[in-house]
């Protein structure tokens, strides 16, 4: 897991959906019973995987009643999925170029709710005033440029 | 100028949270409407008049890149205002995009953000009189 990554999690969900961030969590914190959010991408070559992020309910529904300026009550368990889709939406485009270089082009496709924890290698983990949040990236990677970048990343974080 | 704005993304809270950003910033705006995809936005932009297009890239059906360049090969069409309102941080596809006329804001942003871009887009000559290319 990633300080870097983990500051990049931090601010997007600061700026856009003003939620509070208290500290890093441990890479290995369960997210069992939290909402889960799945990007897929595809990037150069073939490449492809997805971004997932996992959240605890209140910080997805906090999320959806910043964005939407309502109140508590007036939020459906659907708005805290789509806020929650969204913010994945914005933490996939951001943290992909982070982890792989802004030269490649990655494609997005629709964020969807599904059942289960994230899948994929831990990126970030984020405790905020208003919950927990974690990121992982699973990657089908068929890219050797990408492969490389990866490899270089890994081996500059030790 | 009271600005109409085209509001173009397949997420409805984004939707809605560009529309609130659009009328914190102190643009003069007389009417928001909203697109779902980029489609769906020609067709509307067909049948009535708007000064800016706040566009999405990654959505289904038409994306924000096919659009740009359906909008920029319309005659009618190719010198409506268009900002980017992306996540996007690929170099070689923002090029492409500020290359087919638009500007650009990178989510997350604030209201300040994107006035800015409209303000730089406006000091900017129409895309028919730069001689460009759709």
């Amino acid at each position: 897991m990633s300080l870097r990554a983990s500051r990049l999690v931090a601010d997007i969900a600061e700026r856009m959906g003003f939620l509070l961030p208290v500290g890093e969590l441990p890479d290995d914190i369960s997210c069992t019973g939290w909402l889960r959010v799945v990007v897929p991408w595809s990037g150069p070559d073939g490449s492809a995987g997805s971004v997932e992020v996992c959240a605890e309910a209140q910080l997805a529904q906090t999320l959806a009643c910043n964005i939407l300026a309502r109140e508590a009550g007036e939020v459906s368990a659907e708005d805290a999925e789509t806020a929650l889709g969204e913010l994945a939406n914005v933490i996939a485009g951001n943290l992909l170029p982070q982890l792989y270089g802004n030269d490649h082009e990655f494609h997005l496709a629709t964020p969807s709710s599904q059942a289960g924890c994230c899948q994929g290698r831990r990126e970030a983990a984020v405790e905020f005033m208003e919950g927990r949040l974690v990121v992982s990236v699973a990657a089908t990677v068929h890219n050797t440029r990408l492969l490389r970048r990866g490899a270089q990343k890994d081996d500059g974080g030790r | 100028m009271a600005f109409r704005v085209l509001i173009v993304d397949d997420n409805r809270l984004m939707r809605d949270m560009v529309k609130r950003s659009v009328e914190l910033s102190g643009l003069e705006i007389s009417c928001v409407d909203m697109a779902n995809d980029g489609r769906e936005a020609l067709e509307k932009l067909r049948a009535a008049w708007y000064d800016l297009v706040l566009l999405d890239i990654n959505m289904p059906v038409m994306n924000g890149e096919q659009f740009l360049q359906a909008l920029r090969s319309d005659l009618a069409l190719r010198d409506t205002l268009v900002i980017v309102v992306s996540t996007e941080s690929s170099v070689p596809r923002i090029a492409r995009l500020r290359e087919l006329g638009a500007g650009f804001v990178h989510k997350p942003f604030t209201p300040e953000e994107l006035i800015a871009a409209v303000r730089a887009l406006l000091a900017r000559p129409p895309i028919a009189s730069r001689g460009e290319t759709p």
